[in-house]
């Protein structure tokens, strides 16, 4: 295939996958604050768990919005800027992703912390039952994020390194930009 | 209400143990060997692969064990399932980079990793001490 279409065809992957993982995120934000009512409506005594549940919630919601009203925008411009110049595509796609993926760790590391701070509290703190309630609300979003975010994460590595392996070849069969064809 | 309590902790066991499972391979496959892929690494880095992915699943259900309160199969079935259900999407979504039966091999030996983390799970968990006889 065409490197410039192959480029193509990453764009649409990797941003439906994006779109999906965001309606992801909102389904998720939508079903913890749900739970979290549910549990103070009835009174139940884990309605400890609704702070950390509704926290991250709102996070979930707000990444899972923004992520899902920019995408269609973002692999449409990026279609765009690959129609006309594939290297400058590249140029401004690999920095863009490095710094994702720099992102990606930073959230890995505070949701492992928060994941054990939630395990922690869910074996120390089992006498004190709203403690407990909400050590299991933490742990438990915590985790959900950390599977999304490897698994997001690992997708933004597959996709830079098709860029980057794509831009290269762009370069070497001399595709740089449409008017090199004229 | 320790009913819904249990059900909880054993939703946090899977989620904690399959995040704990894919931390470790991301960790081993990514940091460790340096990017593991069918079509560019060598025989012996594949090997180390599946070894470190087998240790991986074997740590990730334990631990699903450990938080679910010793609720050991039901965590490793869930994980399981999991597991396959995330290899047929990526078998079936053209996402996989190696042949069917290279990544089926992969599954099963995590599968084989989480089953046998349960089963080490209950040999060697901490019981508590039996009464004095009298």
């Amino acid at each position: 295939m065409d490197p410039v279409n192959e480029m193509h065809a990453a764009v649409i992957t990797y941003f439906a996958a994006e779109k999906k993982e965001s309606l992801l995120f909102l389904m998720t934000g939508g079903a913890a604050i749900a739970a979290s009512l549910w549990f103070w409506i009835t009174g139940s005594p884990l309605r400890g768990m609704g702070w950390p549940l509704v926290a991250v919630a709102l996070i979930q919601l707000v990444v899972g919005w923004t992520v899902y009203s920019r995408t269609d925008r973002q692999a449409r411009d990026l279609h765009t800027l690959l129609a006309k110049d594939p290297t400058s595509c590249v140029r401004a796609e690999v920095p863009r992703m490095e710094t994702v993926q720099k992102n990606f760790r930073i959230y890995k590391a505070i949701e492992i912390v928060l994941l054990a701070a939630g395990l922690a509290g869910m074996f120390f703190l089992r006498d004190r039952q709203a403690l407990y309630a909400a050590s299991l609300g933490l742990a438990l979003q915590a985790g959900l994020m950390l599977v999304f975010d490897l698994v997001a994460e690992r997708r933004a590595d597959v996709y830079v390194e098709q860029i980057r392996r794509l831009g290269w070849r762009c370069r070497v069969v001399g595709a740089s930009s449409p008017r090199d064809n004229i | 209400m320790p009913k819904a309590i249990a059900v909880l902790r054993i939703l946090v066991g899977i989620v904690a143990g399959y995040a704990l499972l894919g931390l470790l391979i991301t960790l081993v496959f990514e940091n460790g060997l340096g990017g593991v892929s069918y079509a560019e690494s060598s025989a012996g880095v594949l090997l180390l692969a599946g070894f470190c992915g087998f240790a991986s699943a074997v740590t990730g259900s334990m631990a699903a064990a450990l938080i679910s309160g010793g609720r050991r199969w039901i965590t490793a079935t869930v994980m399981s399932l999991l597991v396959m259900a995330e290899t047929t999407w990526l078998v079936t979504s053209g996402r996989a980079d190696g042949p069917v039966w290279f990544d089926a091999l992969g599954a099963l030996s995590l599968i084989a990793g989480i089953q046998l983390g349960a089963f080490l799970y209950g040999r060697f968990r901490p019981r508590p001490e039996p009464a004095p006889a009298l």
